[in-house]
C-alpha cells in the first residue's frame, strides 16, 4: 500500500517534471519570493544546472545579486519564452513582437536596462542577454568617440601618446 | 522658456543616472556589447577612453570580433513593364547571415527585406542595389556604359 502510493507520487512527480508544471521559488535580494514554473526558471542556465544537480528545489533559490524590480522584469521575459514553445509562424511572430516591445520599454530607462542586462548575465539567460546587449550596442553604433563619452558619462583619460597612435590608425584605416 | 529649462535639468539628471549605471557594467559584459558592433563602430571605440581602448585593442577581442556572424544580403532584381510602357526594377534584398567562425553558433537567418530605392534624379531606372556585406550596402548608379559603384553603410 505504502509503496504503491509512493510509486504513484513518483509517477505524478515525473509527469509534473515532464510538463514543466513543477513550481520553483526565486527570492530577490530584498527577500521577496517569486513563484514560477520550472519551464520558466529553466530559461536560466544557472538555475537549470542547480535543478538538474538535484539542488534545493523545495527550499527555493535565493538570488542575492538581483533586486525585486529587476527580477520581476526578468521573470516576465522567461515566462513568455519558457511557458509556451512557439510552433506556428503566428506564434513565433507574437514572440518576436513581445521581444520588440519588451526591449523598447527597457530602452527608455537605461539605468534599468543595465540592471536587467546584469541579471541576465548572472542568471545566464542567453536570449535575454542577447536582446539587452544588442540594445546597448545599438546606442553606441554610429556615434563618434565624443558622443559615446557624453552618452555614457565617460571621462577622457587618453594620453598624448594614445592620441598620436589613434591619428596613425586613422590614416591607415 | 522656463519649461525648456526644467526639461533640460531633468534631462541632465537622467544622463547622470545613466552614467553612474554604465560604470557598473563589468568588463566581460562591456566586451559582449562591443563585440556586437559593426567594424567601423568598434574601431571608434578605440578613441573613447583608456578602458575601452585596451578592451578593443586586445588581440582576443579582435579575434572574437572577426569570428562574429556577418549580415549578408543578396539582391534579386526583376524587370517590370510599367503601366506607362517604361521598364522598372523591382528589388528584393534577401538577408542571410554568414558565420565566419563556428557554423554551429550561427543564429537563424533574418527574414527577407523588401527595399524601396530612392531613384537618382540623373538616372532613375539605373539605381540598383547589388548587395550588402557586414553593414556595407553596395549600390550601383548611372546607366551603362558609365558605371560607378557606391558603398554605403546599411543598418
Amino acid at each position: 500500500m505504502a509503496s504503491g502510493s509512493g510509486a504513484a507520487a513518483a509517477a505524478a512527480d515525473a509527469e509534473e517534471k515532464e510538463s514543466g508544471s513543477r513550481m520553483i521559488t526565486l527570492t530577490s535580494n530584498e527577500g521577496k519570493a517569486f513563484v514560477v514554473t520550472e519551464a520558466s526558471a529553466r530559461q536560466s542556465a544557472t538555475i537549470r544546472s542547480m535543478v538538474d544537480d538535484g539542488g534545493c528545489v523545495d527550499k527555493g533559490f535565493p538570488l542575492p545579486n538581483v533586486d525585486s524590480k529587476t527580477l520581476a522584469r526578468v521573470i516576465q521575459y522567461s515566462d513568455e519564452h519558457g511557458n509556451k514553445e512557439p510552433h506556428t509562424v503566428d506564434e513565433r511572430a507574437a514572440l518576436a513582437k513581445f521581444d520588440r516591445d519588451f526591449i523598447a520599454e527597457l530602452d527608455a530607462d537605461k539605468a534599468f536596462l543595465y540592471d536587467v542586462t546584469m541579471a541576465a548575465n548572472y542568471l545566464h539567460i542567453q536570449g535575454l542577454l542577447a536582446l539587452t546587449t544588442q540594445c546597448v550596442a545599438d546606442t553606441i553604433k554610429g556615434k563618434t568617440p565624443e558622443e559615446i563619452r557624453t552618452a555614457f558619462g565617460i571621462e577622457y583619460d587618453l594620453t598624448a601618446q594614445d592620441e598620436k597612435e589613434i591619428k596613425e590608425e586613422d590614416t591607415h584605416a | 522658456m522656463e519649461g525648456n529649462n526644467r526639461r533640460s535639468t531633468r534631462h541632465a539628471h537622467v544622463e547622470m543616472i545613466t552614467a553612474a549605471a554604465v560604470q557598473r557594467l563589468p568588463d566581460d559584459l562591456l566586451r559582449d556589447i562591443l563585440l556586437r558592433l559593426p567594424p567601423r563602430s568598434a574601431t571608434r571605440c578605440l578613441a573613447v577612453c583608456k578602458g575601452w581602448r585596451s578592451l578593443v585593442s586586445d588581440p582576443s577581442f579582435r579575434r572574437a570580433h572577426a569570428e562574429r556572424p556577418a549580415g549578408v544580403a543578396e539582391a534579386d532584381h526583376t524587370f517590370c513593364l510599367r503601366q506607362d510602357g517604361d521598364w522598372t526594377f523591382q528589388q528584393r534584398l534577401r538577408e542571410v547571415v554568414w558565420c565566419r567562425g563556428d557554423v554551429r553558433k550561427a543564429p537563424p537567418p533574418p527574414p527577407p527585406l523588401d527595399l524601396t530605392l530612392i531613384p537618382s534624379p540623373y538616372a532613375p531606372a539605373a539605381t540598383m542595389v547589388l548587395g550588402s556585406w557586414d553593414g556595407v550596402l553596395c549600390v550601383e548608379r548611372g546607366a551603362p556604359p558609365l558605371r560607378s559603384l557606391r558603398w554605403r553603410l546599411f543598418g
